[in-house]
């Protein structure tokens, strides 16, 4: 077995511990020798540190005192740091009750108090709280007034609430707070709709308050966008929240069938499952496939490739966003944002020290065109 | 006339404990992080401090916690019980523990 297979498969061994259903084998494979730095490296970056942890404890793992020792310093770091950002959420969430603004707790906290055994399991390194579209303005004055600083302003006044997705928000002490309006970027974002997932809320425990979230059919629906849409190839934990609420979940089959059809996100939910079935060895419940069994359309597969080829870094989510959006007038102005945004957004955009123009940002479609 | 009926003696129930519902935490290999809002640090429990920790996810009485932990680590329960005094002293001043009043189970 190749150093690179035995490496691959001792992450998917770590990230599979625990799951019901599982069917990877039960033997962990050992660390390449002299790779464990790197071993780790992909351990913390894959958010699994908690899984690794709890696989030694229970003998699942095996790894030399001065690896353990890394393995625990580096995952007591993950947790101060979900700690910290729990503290931060039970600040902010009675900030927005307040308010009397309505929000669910999406992802991290909520995931790793109802889908896993033990919260340590699931390390998480930002916080993210959906509101409703009605909201969005409100909500981002909340955050200005605590002090949180938005990193990328919106690329034209009105565009987050007709386009956006989330915008990303920076605590004095550099926890990163995601305010979400949807659960994806892109077509899929502007067919799922967002108010509609307030009707599916149910409540976490934290702190000795009750904090809202999605339930368990809302929270798989959102696991698999999440891992399809949000980069273009899965990390394992993100899979592994897939797997876990697959596992321990209730989830509504015919409420997820509904929203394949009518949120158009069947093509993502089957890509979702299929790679989670092969990532993490899991064989899928059988009413997921019946809930899937529907011709998956041509033309959503077409935009499920946009998210997951190399296209995605070369702006074919926007493109397809452009066939996405309704109404000449509106695909109008998305054009305009993109191509003519805001002096705020295009500084921001370009970072400190570095140039900002128009022409930098019409490169892309640019190339777009010559290559036609 | 109508007899009241007699009350009874109260009965002096020996003090029990938990954690706080208000503490954040993390437990992993014998050690337990803490935190709360508005307080900026973030403590670190291990050893007997931890088990301690582990022991309170149900409210107990000490001697429950003394005998338990006499029962894990095979100790002298005169040695244990005054280490869990001070534990525990030290927690509730911290605000991890909270002493249960029966309303509250």
């Amino acid at each position: 077995m190749s150093e690179l297979v035995r490496f691959g498969e001792l992450l998917r061994h770590v990230a599979t511990f625990g799951l019901p259903g599982a069917t990877l084998a039960p033997q962990a494979p050992v660390a390449p020798d002299g790779e464990w730095d790197a071993v780790l490296a992909s351990i913390s970056a894959d958010h699994l540190t908690g899984l690794a942890v709890a696989a030694l404890e229970a003998g699942a793992l095996q790894v030399t005192e001065e690896a353990l020792e890394d393995l625990l310093a580096r995952h007591r770091a993950a947790m101060v740091a979900a700690l910290g950002l729990e503290r931060t959420l039970l600040e902010l969430t009675t900030a927005f009750e307040d308010q009397g603004l309505d929000y669910v707790v999406l992802k991290g906290p909520a995931v790793a108090h109802t889908g896993y055994p033990d919260p340590s399991w699931r390390p998480f390194n930002d916080l993210d709280i959906l509101v409703r579209t009605g909201d969005w303005r409100p909500a981002l004055g909340l955050l200005a007034n605590l002090g949180l600083r938005r990193r990328l302003p919106e690329p034209r006044p009105g565009f987050d609430e007709r386009f956006g997705k989330a915008a990303t928000h920076v605590t004095p002490d550099g926890q990163e707070i995601d305010l979400h309006r949807t659960l994806a970027e892109g077509p899929f974002g502007l067919w799922i709709d967002p108010n509609e997932l307030f009707d599916h809320v149910t409540t976490f425990r934290l702190g000795g308050r009750r904090l809202p979230r999605l339930d368990d059919s809302a929270l798989l629906a959102h696991a698999c966008v999440h891992a399809v849409l949000g980069q273009s190839q899965p990390l394992l934990y993100e899979l592994r929240d897939i797997a876990q609420v697959l596992a321990v979940g209730r989830v509504d089959w015919e409420l997820i069938a509904r929203w394949a059809e009518q949120w158009r996100l069947a093509v993502v939910l089957e890509h979702a499952f299929a790679l989670t079935g092969k990532a993490l060895g899991m064989q899928l419940p059988h009413e997921a496939q019946e809930a899937l069994a529907m011709r998956l359309p041509r033309f959503e597969r077409r935009v499920l490739e946009a998210y997951t080829t190399p296209k995605r870094y070369r702006g074919a989510v926007a493109m397809s966003t452009i066939g996405a959006i309704r109404g000449v007038w509106h695909k109008a102005a998305y054009i305009r944002a993109l191509l003519l945004p805001g002096e705020e957004f295009l500084s921001s955009r370009a970072g400190n020290g570095h140039r900002s123009s128009y022409l930098l940002r019409w490169r892309t479609p640019i190339r777009w065109l010559t290559r036609r | 006339v109508t007899e009241r009926p007699s009350t009874p003696f109260p009965r002096t129930l020996p003090a029990r404990f938990w954690r706080s519902p208000a503490a954040l935490s993390r437990s992993f290999e014998e050690e337990v992080l803490l935190a709360a809002p508005g307080r900026e640090a973030i403590d670190r429990l291990s050893g007997t401090a931890a088990a301690v920790w582990e022991l309170l996810d149900v409210p107990r009485t000490l001697p429950d916690v003394v005998a338990a932990l006499g029962h894990s680590y095979g100790a002298d329960s005169a040695t244990i019980a005054r280490d869990v005094d001070g534990l525990v002293d030290d927690l509730l001043a911290r605000g991890w523990l909270e002493e249960v009043i029966d309303n509250d189970v």
